[in-house]
This record gives C-alpha cells, structure tokens and sequence, in this order.
C-alpha cells in the first residue's frame, strides 16, 4: 500500500518561517536554497562521524541541524535531529541508526516540498 | 551600533545578520569562538550575540574570555536551545547578559538589542557626566551651586514648557530627564580657559572676554568628539547643543555662532535663561546680587532679543519657584562665575 505523500503543515511551519525571514520573500527563499544544500550535505557528514565513532563530533552535527532547522521552521527535521542530538550522547543506544533513517526520510520530504514551500511564502505574502 | 555575531551555522549567521542589518546595525560575523576574539582585539564592538554550543571555543569560554580581555562593558547575549534555570545560571555565572532561545524570533533579537544599547547608552552616560562635572568643578570650587542651581532652573522651565501645546512633542519626559542630567555641564569649555581670565577677579576686558568667549567651542569640540566615539549616546548629542549654545541670543547677536530664533536648539535658549538668572542672583566682586525683582524684570526687559519668548513665558508661570530654588541653593561665598550681561554692560 503506498504512503500518502505529508502535507506541507506537516514539514514546514510557512508562516513561521515567513515570520523568521521578516516577510522577506526573497531571504525566505535563500534560507530554503541554503538549508537544502545543507540537507544534502548533512546525512553524510552525520554517517561518516557515526561510522568513525566520532559521537560527540555526530550530536554536534545533529545538534546545528537542529538549529538551523528551526530558523527554517522545518517541524520534522528539527524534531529528529534533537531526538538523534540525545541519543548520540547515550554510548551504545540503538536507536541511532533508525533515527538517521528518520532524518534522511525528513530531509528528503523538505527536499522535494521545496517548490510547494515557495508557493506557500509566496500567497501568504500576498495576503498580508 | 556595531555588533558581533557568532555561530558555527552560516543559516543562523545569515538570519542574524539579515535581521540586524535591515534594522539599521552594523555587523560582523564570526563562525566561532577563535575567530570572534580576533575581531574583537581589532574593532570595538559593544554587543556580542553568540552561540552556545560551537565546535572549538563554545560561547561561555567566548564570553569569559570577553569579560578578561575587555575595557569598554560588551554586553554579551547567548543565543541558546539551553533554555532550563540551570543553563541560565550557568551563562549568567560566566557573565552574559542576556539570552535568546533558538529559534530565535527576530521582533524578540531587536528588542533585545534595544535594551542592551539602552543599557550600554547610560553606562556611557553616567562615566562621561561624572568625570566631566569633576573635571568643570576642579577648576574653581564655586561653581557647585551654580550648576546644581542651574540644573534646577533649567529642569522647572523644561516641565513648565512641556505642559504647553506648542512644545508636546518635542518636550516629553525625556528631554526634561536629559536637560537635567547635562545642564551642568554647560560651561565645561572652561577647563580650557586661562586661570589669568576665568579666575580674575575683576570686569574683563575686552580682549579677556574674547578669550572667555571662547568655552563655549571648547566644550563643544569636546563633546563633538565624544559624539563621534559614542554615537548612539542622545544624551551627549543634547549636552554638545547646550554646551555650544547657551550663550547665543535669540536676536542673534550671541556668540559663538550668531544663531538665532528656531537655530539655537531649545535645550540651550531654556539653559541660557537658567544660567543668566543665576549670574544676576548671585553676587560678584562687582556686584550685590540682585533680587528676584530686578532680575525678573531685565529677563522681562531681554525677551526676544537675548531671550526665546516661550522659555521668558514659561519662567514666569514659575518664577516663584526659581526665587525658592535660589535662596534653597544660595552662595555661601562669592562666585567668580562669568556673567554675560554683566560683561557686556
């Protein structure tokens, strides 16, 4: 059975994320660019530090996307990344390879609502 | 304001910036503690905004290393997801400020910025009036009553002037706190002033009245140049107008610019009516000191030629307070202060 695709609420806080660009639609759009190449950099950055047992040097990782996700206002990203910030402080927890699954699936979501996103800050500038 | 931003993320860095610029700040980035410590040996930066959690030097080493190195107060503000009592007093035990937690809002950052160059702007205030005033007081002992007398008079035609309409929105609580903060610092120029004339103790002559003339640039030059150190600080922008231009006359024919009417900025044609009452009440070598009468009536006599009409109005709805102020803060000895309309007669 295929999995229905999020809606973009459940990705992106737009008017959150509207609000933190100041209702600069064009520095919205920049933070998007720049945190989608951020994404894309992130899951392997996180992978090698794990595999490397770099822990602190990985919850250090999740812990800037953590940020970064909520000046983005990217709910999801930023709820895996502080759940995997904890888990990397706890020596041997399993659960940090499902989480970084959790993360590459949420980044991918951002990924690909990128042009939705854009549309939403777009109409939202419109009706302010 | 010039400010410091710190923070290993370029999107954090990048919403922190945009968010002060577009607020009219001037900024500088830095991506971590290092960094951030090399810009500040080399530029002034008065409000630090950092992270917390940095790879290298985290932002509480940041900020103890700020509080060892610096002068000048930096006000330091943890931009932070540590948010619990504990994390609080931690950050404050280390000397921060202030605290933001991520996400930040930027409304929330710019308000937070406003209080600390509120802060910063008094912490400047309060060193700059207190080593002027003892350094205009070192120069001769009695000038104490005079200023406080001066500060007095000036403060009650400010309060007077507020309540008329013509002046709402220019005399609000701000201006009548400042008029009195630096109305005594008017003659501040006289530090550059020869012992040979301030201190003589006799009429001047022409030519040492000239040299007398002179405070007025004196004080100002010296305030232009804090001005230029401390932009943000209104009150030594307002103590530099008074300081300049309490003697002009409302005709024009004051010194040292010849300003007139609407061009003498109102802080100093309130200071100028202060300042003259108080050389007529006081006694000189001279001189009796005159009474509250005869003085009344040459500022009545001086109104829109050396006095604004307003500033005469507003000292007559309180001119029975200016007598009681005048005996309160009465002279033991005599002044030696310079009188304007003494020195012109």
């Amino acid at each position: 059975m295929a999995v229905d695709a999020p809606e973009l609420s459940q990705i992106y806080d737009v008017p959150r994320l509207f609000e933190n660009s100041m209702g600069d639609i064009e520095f919205a759009e920049e933070l998007l660019d720049r945190f989608n190449s951020r994404l894309e950099m992130i899951e392997q950055a996180l992978q090698t530090r794990v595999l490397e047992g770099d822990l602190s040097g990985a919850a250090s990782e999740a812990h800037s996307l953590k940020g970064e996700a909520g000046v983005l206002a990217a709910r999801r990203v930023q709820e895996v990344a502080e759940q995997l910030e904890r888990a990397l402080q706890i020596p041997g927890c399993a659960e940090v390879s499902g989480l970084l699954d959790q993360l590459r699936a949420a980044a991918d979501q951002c990924m690909n609502a990128n042009i939705a996103a854009r549309t939403a800050l777009s109409q939202l500038q419109l009706s302010h | 304001m010039h400010l410091l931003v710190v923070d290993d993320s370029e999107i954090v860095l990048r919403c922190l910036e945009k968010t002060l610029v577009k607020a009219g700040h001037t900024v500088d980035k830095a991506s971590n503690g290092e960094e951030a410590l090399e810009r500040m040996r080399s530029t002034d930066y008065r409000i630090v905004i950092s992270d917390w959690d940095m790879p290298g030097m985290d932002g509480l080493t940041l900020c103890r290393r700020v509080r060892a190195m610096s002068t000048s107060y930096v006000y330091f503000i943890l931009v932070t997801s540590h948010s619990s009592a504990d994390d609080m007093v931690t950050g404050l035990s280390v000397g921060a400020d202030e605290f933001i937690i991520k996400p930040f809002n930027p409304a929330e950052l710019l308000a937070r910025v406003r209080v600390a160059e509120r802060l910063l702007a008094m912490e400047t205030r309060d060193v700059a009036l207190f080593s002027l005033a003892k350094l205009a007081e070192s120069r001769d002992s009695d000038t104490g009553l005079h200023v406080e007398r001066v500060r007095e008079y000036a403060h009650l035609l400010a309060k007077q002037m507020s309540t008329n309409p013509k002046f709402g929105e220019v005399i609000g609580d701000a201006f009548v706190r400042l008029i009195y903060e630096t109305s005594p610092l008017h003659d501040i120029g006289k530090v550059g002033i020869p012992d040979s004339v301030l201190l003589k103790p006799g009429k001047l002559t022409a030519e040492e009245f000239a040299i007398m003339q002179k405070h007025t640039l004196i004080g100002m030059q010296t305030l232009d140049a804090a001005v230029e150190k401390y932009p943000e600080a209104e009150f030594l922008r307002f103590a530099r107008d008074i300081v300049a231009s309490h003697h002009e006359r409302y005709d024009g024919s004051g010194y040292p610019r010849g300003l007139a009417r609407g061009e003498i900025p109102l802080c100093a044609r309130i200071v100028a009516l202060a300042d003259v009452y108080d050389a007529l009440r006081s006694k000189r070598v001279y001189k009796e000191a005159y009474s509250h009468q005869k003085a009344r009536q040459i500022i009545l006599k001086e109104s829109g030629s050396h006095f604004d009409p307003d500033v005469v109005d507003a000292f007559l709805e309180v001119e029975t307070q200016f007598a009681a102020i005048s005996k309160k803060l009465a002279d033991t000895t005599q002044s030696l202060a310079d009188d304007e309309l003494i020195c012109r007669a």
